[in-house]
């Protein structure tokens, strides 16, 4: 028993020397910073950037957090009147749009249910209310609802909450590991609501993962004493090499197990059952319950600088400089995160993440980004078959397991690299090509075509209707990539929009050289836009963060 | 020398760079890419022929590495210690995994396999001499129980996870020293191949491929992702240029690789992407036939493929009749759910034991004969037959094995230990098949959870890092052992190839 106190005193201390490092909270005054290389990229950084390079950075962020924002409302829409970048401006409610986002994300929502509603429907009240979405069915809900809910969110504390939830169950933290016989959809959200519900009221991240350790969804994951403990020390702890320790927690944790699957997979254990000889692990920590182990590790020293390790590998790639790495994670540590908003506040609005990270992007940040710049609008089915099973009919072209990025389904959760191999790549380059950039709505003139999704006069139209051809394609370059063209694309795009020829070559010209009527010039518009996207499509760079620069 | 040199040396043999005529002739690559001197080539060629003692193998083979994610245990094919493992463990097995197959229904096959589990089919295969077992995979220099560290040292074949995966080192080895690798004008077709996505075994670690080498994937429909579905105003009859004679979709494409070459390496893999997609859509319509249903048509009848793992390894084998170019595949037993079997795992792991083998014996049906050909629905021709293959090797195994204890949740946790079930392949020199090789026996504290087996003192064992040499060597390589060496100070050495003149303890 002497022991034990002797242990936990000493693990008191340490926490003790934690918190009493911690200079406030952001809640309370915004106080907390890091310095060095994790450095936040300020306001005055961020204002003396040219208008292309704020641009660059908006959507950087925006991407990064599955949205996008169209060129013509960054800028000031007259602006592309020339075609050339210098005479670009941003737009004036937009000067101070990083911080604009930061104080979203922030900022109290007061409407989330009514907008859930909108999502899913109601057939509780009369008249009923449809839903905007379908889903696959009841039990896959979970999977393809949060991606389906976040969509229609605003930016705001409920939408940086369930970002962050969505984010760390891609993450082996706190899969729920759906692709497991004895985990499921509904182990999903349970996951995703316990995170997200704790994000958004400020749980700190030793809490939360002491609650998810404990969890039937972690026992669905881990399924024994053994594998339990061992999974909890090399995830929370980043300790790989503690194998000695494994035999000492699981008997801590001997009376926790697993039903089988006719006795529906449900975690026992009976407090009567519980060890009574304490073990020590880790060194010097002194256990005998469960419950002492999971709090020895949810509490130690090392969870802080292995989250902030974990998430720096997925937002900045695990090929990212190791020294470098290291720099940027002790300087965020140093700034004492206590929560995960806190802590992906301090990764997102740093400088090195905003200028300089450069690494392939995950689908939801090509996706969503390009679909926010293109004003694209989604159908009732596209979260199901993005979210779906490829089993269960979901559409081949948006699904996320045949890119082999299923999202909070892997055991280990998704790896800290974009899978590029070319069969996953040409399924996520047919989902940007075939579903969003080359999907337009049926009806040109009409926004808000609810039949098919796609975008429409919101790009091509209204301001940008009357610009001159070179400063069209430039404008739909900026729109969705970030960069005018270059000279050689703007020859050989008009080289291919003024000579081509249907019937290899044999036909009538695909493009009137000088259309008259109305609805000629529109469809000329809109099928140079096609073009143009579609090549952008072929770029390489349309899939990666490339530095700022 | 120093491991770094010589990695130094094989990365620029493998490299995109020393190969600009090849890549040039195929328009794959710009010239602009290609600035590694010819003497540095040299050097570099001389660096490892120094080092790597190769003989151009009669054949070469084609592998199909099945990885068992998770940590198979080892029962299936070992149950020589049943009695003891029941004696000592904290839970019981069902009695009748401790009768014989003689008795009364019992589960214990001549040679010890678990019969439910896959063990009378690998009776049946070791005897005919399409397969042979190996019991002792045992891990020595680094007994590591974790998944990601354990997955790491087997897949590229030693302890240093910066090292390339086995299929990025074999291509760098055959770009260096096979004759077939080196031909310009004719490089081989999809040599290597991953029906799983993104994996280990093609790490690239310091080693840069030129393009004809670098890994593509399939998936088990051969489904076509590659062809592009939404046409644009300029669909695909349509013509540009002043003379209307380039074809408008192509020119996009050319636009979009030259605007890329600038910027190719940092965008390497989507570049690679991009620049095989059209081939790979011409190859997967020409010589596989799209969609399922030309898969089922052209495997014979007596090749009984079940489940999803079934449809997987099917398409595997097919590829690899279908292209001979084809070295290596790399397969999961996804479909067969994972192996890592911590709770209720004993009617579970039996099942998909007993699936892997039928599965694996169908494979061996296949690899007997000639393929059907694939006709339309005039009766033309669309895919020709292909030959039977006796050079086709298939390796099944996982990262590390589990204890035998069956635990509180009635199941095995992480353990060492483990079976590699190898397949095919006899017409190929010094490949010895029909073997039962190891001996095993139970270690650890009676009633408590940390029991396994380990080989006994007079067994034959190797390390898991040993399948990867064995695969260099299947490819010519004469002493494998050098691709792990001085890697790592606690395998100076480096970990040879698996010695298949090993004994064997199987009775017919």
């Amino acid at each position: 028993m002497l022991r034990k106190l002797v242990g936990l005193l000493g693990a008191s201390l340490a926490l003790l020397a934690l918190i009493s490092c911690k200079p406030g909270s952001p809640e309370e005054k915004n106080t907390y910073k890091a310095h060095g290389a994790g450095a936040e990229l300020s306001a005055s950084e961020y204002n003396n950037m040219p208008p292309l390079q704020q641009y660059q950075v908006a959507n950087r962020l925006l991407s990064a957090l599955f949205r996008g924002v169209p060129a013509k409302e960054f800028f000031d829409p007259n602006t592309f009147t020339s075609g050339k970048e210098a005479d670009l401006r941003v737009d004036p409610d937009h000067v101070e749009y990083i911080q604009q986002i930061k104080e979203k994300l922030g900022s109290h929502l007061e409407n989330r249910d009514v907008i859930y509603t909108k999502v899913v429907g109601d057939t509780t009240v009369q008249p009923t209310i449809p839903g905007l979405y379908q889903f696959s069915s009841d039990e896959r809900t979970p999977m393809e609802l949060p991606l389906a809910y976040m969509y229609e969110l605003p930016l705001s504390d409920e939408y940086f909450a369930r970002w962050i939830a969505y984010n760390l169950m891609n993450t082996i933290l706190f899969s729920p590991a759906e692709e497991i016989d004895s985990a499921g959809p509904e182990d999903a959200r349970a996951v995703f609501d316990r995170l997200s519900e704790g994000i958004r009221n400020k749980a700190t991240i030793r809490s939360l993962i002491y609650q998810h350790e404990i969890s039937l969804q972690n026992w669905r994951r881990f399924r024994s004493p053994e594998d339990n403990t061992r999974e909890m020390i090399e995830i929370y702890l980043g300790l790989f090499d503690r194998d000695a320790d494994v035999p000492k927690a699981a008997k801590a944790c001997k009376n926790w197990s697993l039903t089988d699957e006719d006795q529906g997979y449900l975690l026992l254990h009976p407090e009567a059952a519980n060890n009574t000889e304490p073990q020590q692990i880790l060194d010097h920590y002194w256990v005998t319950t469960c419950e002492d182990v999971m709090d020895t590790i949810a509490n130690h020293p090392l969870v802080i600088p292995r989250m902030a390790n974990v998430i720096v590998d997925h937002l900045f790639d695990a090929n990212y400089d190791p020294q470098k790495k290291a720099k940027f994670v002790n300087s965020i540590v140093g700034a004492h995160p206590q929560t995960f908003s806190e802590l992906y506040a301090l990764i997102l609005f740093s400088k090195e993440f905003l200028t300089s990270v450069e690494r392939p992007k995950f689908i939801e940040e090509s996706l969503f980004n390009v679909a926010g710049r293109v004003y694209w609008t989604p159908t009732s089915t596209f979260f199901r078959d993005l979210a779906g099973t490829s089993g269960t009919g979901g559409n081949l072209s948006t699904n996320m397991l045949v890119m082999n990025q299923p999202a909070m389904s892997l055991k280990l959760g998704r790896w800290a690299s974009v899978p590029l191999d070319s069969q996953g790549f040409s399924y996520y380059h047919r989902a940007l090509r075939d579903v969003v950039m080359l999907r337009r709505k049926t009806t040109y003139d009409n926004p808000y075509d609810g039949n098919y999704m796609g975008w429409g006069a919101e790009l091509i139209g209204e301001s940008v209707e009357t610009v001159s051809g070179d400063a069209f394609i430039n404008y739909l370059f900026i729109s969705v990539i970030g960069r005018p063209a270059t000279d050689g694309e703007l020859a050989e795009l008009n080289n291919i929009i003024t000579t081509a020829t249907a019937n290899g070559g044999t036909g009538s010209k695909v493009f009137d050289p000088a259309p008259t009527s109305g609805n000629g010039i529109i469809q000329k518009r809109r099928d140079t836009a096609l073009v143009v996207l579609d090549y952008l499509s072929r770029l390489p760079e349309l899939y990666f963060y490339d530095a700022v620069n | 020398m120093k491991r770094r040199d010589f990695n130094k040396a094989l990365a620029i043999l493998g490299s995109t760079l020393t190969v600009p005529p090849l890549l040039t002739k195929k328009g794959l690559i710009s010239p602009a890419g290609a600035t590694v001197s010819a003497r540095a080539y040299a050097e570099a060629r001389a660096v490892v022929a120094g080092e790597v003692d190769y003989a151009v193998p009669a054949k070469l083979p084609t592998v199909i590495n099945v990885f068992m994610y998770g940590g198979p245990s080892e029962l299936a094919g070992n149950l020589s210690n049943i009695a003891d493992i029941n004696a000592n463990s904290q839970n019981k097995y069902p009695a009748d995994m401790l009768r014989a197959t003689t008795n009364n229904n019992g589960q214990i096959t001549k040679n010890n396999f678990w019969a439910a589990a896959g063990g009378t089919i690998m009776e049946t295969m070791i005897a005919a001499q399409q397969m042979t077992l190996y019991r002792t995979v045992n891990r020595i220099v680094d007994d590591s129980k974790a998944h990601r560290t354990s997955i790491f040292s087997t897949q590229i074949g030693g302890l240093n996870e910066e090292m390339p995966g086995m299929g990025t080192t074999l291509a760098a080895i055959l770009r260096a020293k096979h004759p077939d690798y080196q031909d310009v004008d004719n490089p081989p077709l999809l040599p290597f191949v991953s029906m799983e996505g993104e994996t280990v075994m093609y790490n690239i670690g310091d080693i840069s491929l030129p393009l004809p080498l670098r890994p593509v994937s399939l998936d088990n429909n051969f489904n076509n992702p590659y062809k592009r579905i939404r046409q644009t105003a300029l669909n695909t009859t349509s013509n540009c240029g002043a003379n209307l004679t380039d074809n408008c979709d192509q020119l996009l494409d050319t636009l979009a690789k030259n605007t890329s070459a600038t910027f190719a390496e940092k965008y390497s893999k989507v570049v690679d992407a991009f620049n095989k997609r059209s081939e790979l859509d011409l190859f997967v319509r020409q010589n596989l036939g799209e969609g399922g249903a030309s898969i089922t048509a052209r495997v014979p009848n007596n090749a009984e493929f079940t489940g999803s793992f079934g449809n997987n390894l099917k398409a595997a084998v097919l590829l690899a009749m279908s292209n001979p170019d084809t070295a290596l595949i790399t397969l999961s037993t996804g479909g067969l759910g994972g192996w890592d079997n911590h709770d209720n795992a004993i009617t579970g792991y039996a099942a998909r034991m007993q699936n892997l083998m039928s599965n694996l014996q169908a494979a061996m049906n296949m690899l007997a004969q000639p393929t059907n050909t694939l006709t339309d629905a005039n009766g033309n021709v669309i895919v020709n037959s292909s030959p039977a293959r006796n050079d086709v090797i298939i390796n099944c195994w996982g990262e590390f094995g589990r204890n035998v204890n069956l635990n509180a949740s009635m199941g095995w946790d992480h353990g060492n230990n483990m079976n590699l079930y190898t397949f095919g392949g006899n017409g190929l020199g010094g490949r010895q098949l029909g073997k039962l090789v190891g001996k095993t026996e139970r270690i650890g504290t009676s009633g408590q959870n940390r029991q396994f087996t380990s080989p006994t003192g007079d067994s034959y064992q190797f390390e898991p890092m040993c399948i990867a040499s064995s695969l260099y060597s299947y490819f010519g390589v004469l002493n494998p052992e050098r691709m792990s060496a001085n890697e790592d100070t606690r395998a100076p050495a480096g970990f040879g190839a698996i010695n298949e003149g090993a004994a064997s303890e199987f009775v017919p």
